[in-house]
């Protein structure tokens, strides 16, 4: 037996080690053999085969220095070791599956601070907008933006859409009305948690200068006067 | 240079210290709820819901995986199932009802539809212990009228550490019309002591359709 052998049988005396510990262990057996080797050789010349023989033989049976060995390699540590990568690795895990959710939710955001039109579809636009507005009301951390009215006879289309003042945040559960007008129809563009957007028809008398956006949350009324145009009739 | 290689009481030190740098990434980024706590603080955030003062938690299942949360600010009333998914704690369905006035009931409903059945969570908070809390709904369409009442357990009343009353309850198995949302005036709720109302309010109703 030479001393890759006598430490290949150490390690197999051993359970549950990792590529470094083996690699460790193997190193450390086969220098204490060297180390026994090193007088042989030096002092009373003997060759080289002779002098690993007898530095094996001193050094005991392999199964028992491996279970010497095991003692410091507890398997307690190992498994808690395990659980640790276990965690990381969900932990990690758990984060990126988010990723996506929350680039949508800051396309969304961002959709709404810098492009709201796009919120509508083409023929929506050419068939309802007669005016872009930029318009802003602060509700709570979010705010709420009108990009765009339109007028028909007795009718105002009001385009808005509500975002949060963080690009990351998520904006709340809060809805428009209008002061003194009834709500004819509301449609919903876009409902993520970065942003929605919404087109409301109220019914106004022709001619009316502004309509009021209000929006009640915890007690506050938050109010947004909105200007309307009307074409003139012939 | 032979390599030194660590002991495996070290190694696990220098683990744990990589897992909170790996925590303390994902809680920054608001990648991972490590508590079911975190998972309702997101959405209280989210409805600016600041200061929280009562947490009152209930389980529904028979595990520690699955809760409700009731969070009170000076606001608004939250309320939301929670559990644990490999993806971290997650907030799955929620409901609000504002509370900032000084009523002495309030009271909300969250719906949850799925395909095995239909849960609604009666929550809410009552300023004095009522007798009972009597749920009703009724609603009129055409020639037909549909009605339905129903107590809220005695068990299911809870006391608040400001010594407010606060309840959560599942109605199990009721076919309200998922499109009623709101406080439409045709779910109420009665708080009674004795032969006194002391108050009756319309229940604020949000519904969710999932798995």
């Amino acid at each position: 037996m030479d001393k890759k052998e006598y430490s290949r049988q150490v390690i197999a005396a051993m359970r549950h080690l990792r590529a470094d510990e083996i690699a460790a262990i193997r190193a450390e057996i086969e220098g204490h053999i060297e180390d026994r080797m090193e007088p042989l050789l030096e002092l009373q010349g003997i060759d080289e085969e002779e002098a690993q023989r007898r530095s094996i033989a001193a050094m005991g049976d392999p199964a028992e220095i491996g279970r010497a060995f095991q003692k410091h390699y507890s398997y307690f540590w190992l498994w808690v070791d395990r659980a640790i990568i276990a965690l990381i690795v969900l932990v990690l895990w758990g984060t990126v599956w988010r990723i996506p959710g929350h680039l949508e939710n800051v396309k969304d955001n961002l959709t709404a601070r810098y492009a709201p039109m796009s919120f509508l579809h083409e023929t929506t636009r050419k068939q309802w907008v007669d005016m872009e507005v930029d318009l802003r009301a602060q509700v709570g951390s979010d705010i709420l933006r009108v990009y765009a009215v339109g007028t028909k006879e007795n009718e105002a289309t009001i385009f808005w859409c509500g975002y949060d003042e963080s690009i990351h945040g998520q904006v709340g559960q809060w809805s428009v009305e209008y002061e003194d007008c009834h709500i004819l129809e509301i449609l919903v563009h876009a409902s993520g948690g970065g942003a929605y957007a919404y087109v409301d028809t109220v019914e106004v008398e022709t001619g009316t200068p502004s309509v009021t956006a209000v929006v009640k949350r915890y007690g506050e009324r938050i109010t947004l006067d909105i200007p309307l145009v009307w074409e003139e009739t012939p | 240079m032979k390599e030194k290689v660590l002991t495996r009481k070290k190694t696990v030190l220098r683990r744990l210290g990589l897992l909170l740098s790996v925590m303390l990434l994902a809680s920054s980024l608001s990648g991972y709820n490590f508590a079911p706590r975190m998972a309702v603080s997101e959405i209280a955030d989210q409805e600016d819901m600041k200061y929280y003062k009562t947490f009152i938690t209930s389980f529904p299942g028979d595990t520690v995986l699955k809760r409700n949360y009731l969070v009170e600010t000076e606001e608004a009333l939250l309320f939301s199932t929670v559990g644990w998914t490999p993806y971290g704690w997650m907030a799955y369905e929620w409901g609000k009802i504002e509370a900032w006035d000084d009523a002495p009931l309030h009271a909300g409903m969250m719906s949850k539809y799925t395909e095995k059945g239909n849960t609604h969570w009666l929550y809410g908070r009552v300023a004095e212990r009522p007798d009972n809390l009597w749920f009703y709904y009724e609603v009129k369409e055409g020639l037909h009228t549909s009605r339905f009442g129903v107590s809220v357990p005695e068990e299911d009343i809870f006391q608040g550490e400001n010594g407010a009353w606060y309840f959560i309850t599942a109605i199990e198995d009721r076919h309200f019309d998922r499109e009623r949302q709101g406080a439409d005036g045709e779910f109420r709720l009665n708080a009674v002591k004795g032969s006194e109302k002391l108050a009756g309010v319309p229940v604020w109703r949000q519904s969710w359709h999932g798995r």
